[in-house]
């Protein structure tokens, strides 16, 4: 055996384990599922039925399965928009330095930190309807507000607010890191020639954070748009919660309560296809400028 | 002493290396060799013939995990496992959700607890599949003549087999705050229909100090409420034949019903959970609530103690709608069931412990951890001075009495079922667990449907998303 063949062999051979857990454990759910969705396949049966197409043909007709595409995009790019939004801004008054700004820093990442269900079923007490105190604030105020904040007219609302408190110091963080490798030089030169503050966030920082608020945008809209723990704990798929019913809490429902694995396995497949056609979009949209323009 | 001392081998190896007639190489190697054999010999040494140490583990999941039936629950396991060596009991409490869901991943895994609860339609429901085993056995070894009829009813079906055995029994009750009739003309013994609850519900709402009536939006608990008053209705959500019976009068009549109490309820009484209307009722947020006897617990906890008792937190009657001629209440009996797929050794094991479990002095302690939530299954109990002698029974004897009279009229039914016949309705159970009335409740009361096209939209889903789905 040859040097060079004997290398590549004990090559395969050291990359095998981490090629066998991919199989197992990216490529083998991933291909059942793809599988699944061409049965019609009880949760609590060991058996299935091949129905082909059927359980894509049923999606395409049922309101309810367009309602919760709807929702889940609403509430990705709502919930994102404003994540970006309170992120690049909360990022610029933590990239100054003033008193307490280390102390800021690290408190600002706590919602992030804090466990999901913490954080909303602390939020379903701020906002419940009898004893919260968010409510009783707003009542306060001399303007109209809701008599209940958790009903089907609001819900989203509550659900984007929180989603947007929870998730924001992704952004944050991310944003502050990208402004502290901006050369001061850019804005020593900006100054130099006038310009605003305005002025300068627009043509020297917005331009320098583009790729990172890209990325950024691509990831919390996946997360948000797959975002299955927050709709849920908040709204338990149904009463107030139906309208939030976003489509992987649809997802959940058909395979969880309706026992609908087939069915299930078929939404998801539809999920990912649904994300990889964004995805392909925003890419070809937005483009990533070179890393040379960054500098 | 250590090991070393007291082995002559390895003495005499530590003698030679200290007297220099070994090498440090050489006594590192037999050393090795001593204690490797050592360690060979004690693992042979301990291995027992095979069977005289096998313990047959049994998993037995229940729906009861508060604190003082979870210690009830140990102490009896641990007196069991005292008479029964060759038995290990693993029981776990856990609330109805995470059964649900955990049932689902151990089915689907083939891999199911020996026993657990269940409701009644899930026993419907794993029974058409084959997912059960009948229990007469246990029934008649427990003593089937002593158990309420109105509990053995829920248990028996048509094949003359008992499918699971209640580990007790409550029934659903509307309590009502006394404090709160004070200053109005209502007067609550006097209701017999809907109307007159709708005549008075607006007279017991102080909105927002407190409302008429707590209700559950969420879908679990909507179930309830859709079937308690499609049943006070004189209707039932199911036909002869087991298809949806949505768009007949008296669930349409139910759905107008709902939206004509709407205005006596909290605001957001859609996203409430059940814990959240109990609590309602016993901090004087609401007037009204549906409840079980458990909620005593609640009132202890969260009521002003000059409150703590049944003179403020009254029991009031169930009402019946215009097309019913009695009031329909849920019964909750909850029994064991044992799958097909545990291994016979463990099921077998897990009867044993039943048997045990039901011994009046075991029973007891399991009953008395939440007093007048858990009634007994046995009649005598209710005859007996030192169960009915219990402080908690004692203090709230009209609770008490009202469930045992809704067991005696026969009008405490399991949930989803409103004419015993729904019983066999084999899917009743995937009924119950998808959101589908839930949500026909809720397009009509929160979004303002026609009751009449809601009702087609579920009827419609349910045979599309459910029997369509059992069929196939």
């Amino acid at each position: 055996m040859s040097r060079r063949r004997r290398q590549a062999l004990i090559g395969m051979g050291l990359l095998l384990p981490s090629a066998a857990l991919v199989l197992v454990f990216t490529l083998f759910p991933v291909g059942y599922n793809l599988w699944l969705g061409f049965y019609a396949k009880h949760s609590l049966r060991a058996t299935s039925t091949w129905v082909g197409l059927g359980n894509y043909a049923q999606l395409l007709g049922d309101p309810d399965f367009w309602r919760s595409v709807w929702l889940a995009t609403e509430y990705a790019v709502l919930s994102t928009a404003l994540q970006i939004v309170v992120g690049v801004a909360a990022a610029l008054i933590l990239h100054q330095r003033f008193p307490g700004c280390d102390f800021l820093r690290g408190v600002a990442l706590f919602p992030y930190m804090i466990p999901t269900v913490i954080a909303v079923f602390v939020w379903r007490w701020l906002m419940n309807d009898l004893y919260g105190v968010i409510p009783y604030v707003l009542g306060t105020l001399p303007i109209p507000m809701p008599a209940a904040w958790l009903t089907h007219d609001t819900i989203m609302w509550v659900l984007i607010v929180l989603s947007v408190w929870t998730f924001f110091p992704f952004v944050l963080v991310n944003v502050l890191a990208r402004l502290q490798t901006i050369p001061p030089e850019l804005y020593d030169a900006a100054r130099v020639d006038g310009a605003s503050a305005a002025r300068q966030f627009a043509h020297v920082t917005l331009p320098q954070l583009r790729n990172v608020l890209l990325i950024v945008m691509l990831l919390r809209g996946i997360w948000m748009f797959t975002k299955f723990d927050v709709p849920w704990l908040l709204g338990f798929g149904g009463g107030a919660g139906e309208a939030i019913r976003t489509l992987p809490v649809f997802t959940y429902q058909r395979s969880f309560t309706y026992y609908q694995a087939g069915m299930g396995a078929a939404l998801s497949n539809v999920m990912f296809g649904l994300l990889l056609m964004a995805v392909t979009i925003y890419f070809i949209a937005f483009p990533p400028a070179e890393e040379a323009n960054d500098a | 002493m250590s090991r070393w001392q007291r082995d002559p081998h390895l003495q005499r190896l530590v003698a030679e290396r200290h007297q220099g007639h070994l090498s440090r190489r050489a006594f590192l190697a037999r050393l090795g060799g001593s204690v490797a054999g050592a360690a060979a010999a004690g693992v042979v040494g301990h291995v027992k013939p095979a069977g005289a140490q096998k313990k047959v583990v049994v998993t037995m999941w229940d729906t009861e995990p508060n604190p003082a039936t979870r210690a009830a629950v140990k102490a009896i396991v641990e007196d069991f496992a005292k008479l029964h060596k060759d038995i290990e009991i693993r029981a776990e409490g856990m609330g109805w959700a995470d059964m649900d869901r955990k049932l689902q991943a151990a089915m689907a895994a083939k891999s199911p607890p020996t026993a657990s609860h269940t409701q009644t339609y899930v026993v419907t429901s794993f029974r058409a599949k084959g997912l059960i085993e009948p229990v007469d056995d246990l029934v008649k070894a427990i003593g089937e003549d002593r158990i309420f009829p109105s509990v053995l009813r829920w248990l028996k079906y048509p094949d003359g087999k008992y499918w699971g055995l209640t580990h007790a029994w409550g029934a659903d009750m509307l309590g009502g705050r006394g404090d709160y009739l004070k200053g109005t003309d209502v007067d609550p013994r006097s209701w017999k229909t809907w109307d007159d609850w709708l005549r008075d519900l607006p007279k017991l709402t102080k909105a927002p100090q407190y409302y008429g009536l707590s209700l559950s939006g969420l879908p679990f608990f909507a179930n309830e409420d859709v079937y308690m008053w499609a049943g006070s209705n004189g209707g039932s959500l199911f036909d002869a034949k087991g298809q949806p019976a949505l768009e007949t009068p008296p669930i349409l009549g139910m759905l107008e019903f709902w939206k004509k109490v709407r205005p006596s309820l909290p605001p957001g009484w859609a996203s409430h959970d059940y814990l959240e209307t109990l609590s309602a009722w016993a901090t004087g947020k609401t007037a009204q609530v549906y409840m079980w006897g458990r909620t005593a617990g609640y009132i202890d906890q969260y009521a002003p103690p000059d409150k703590r008792n049944p003179e403020v937190f009254q029991i009031w009657p169930k009402t019946i709608g215009p097309l019913g001629k009695a009031p329909l209440t849920q019964f909750d009996n909850e029994p064991w069931v044992f799958y097909a797929d545990a291994p016979a050794d463990e099921k077998a094991a897990a009867k044993e412990f039943l048997k045990f479990f039901f011994k009046a002095e075991n029973y007891r302690r399991y009953c008395d951890s939440v007093p007048v939530h858990l009634n007994s299954i046995f009649k005598a109990d209710f005859q007996d001075s030192a169960y009915m002698g219990h402080p908690e029974r004692k203090r709230w004897k009209p609770w008490l009495d009202a469930q045992v009279k809704w067991v005696e009229i026969g009008r405490a039914h399991p949930l989803l079922i409103c004419n015993p016949q729904d019983m066999l309705v084999p899917w009743i159970g995937d009924v119950a667990a998808a959101p589908i009335l839930a949500d026909m409740v809720m397009a009509v009361v929160e979004r303002g449907k026609d009751p009449k096209a809601a009702a087609k939209e579920a009827s419609d889903k349910i045979s599309r998303d459910i029997i369509g789905k059992a069929k196939g």
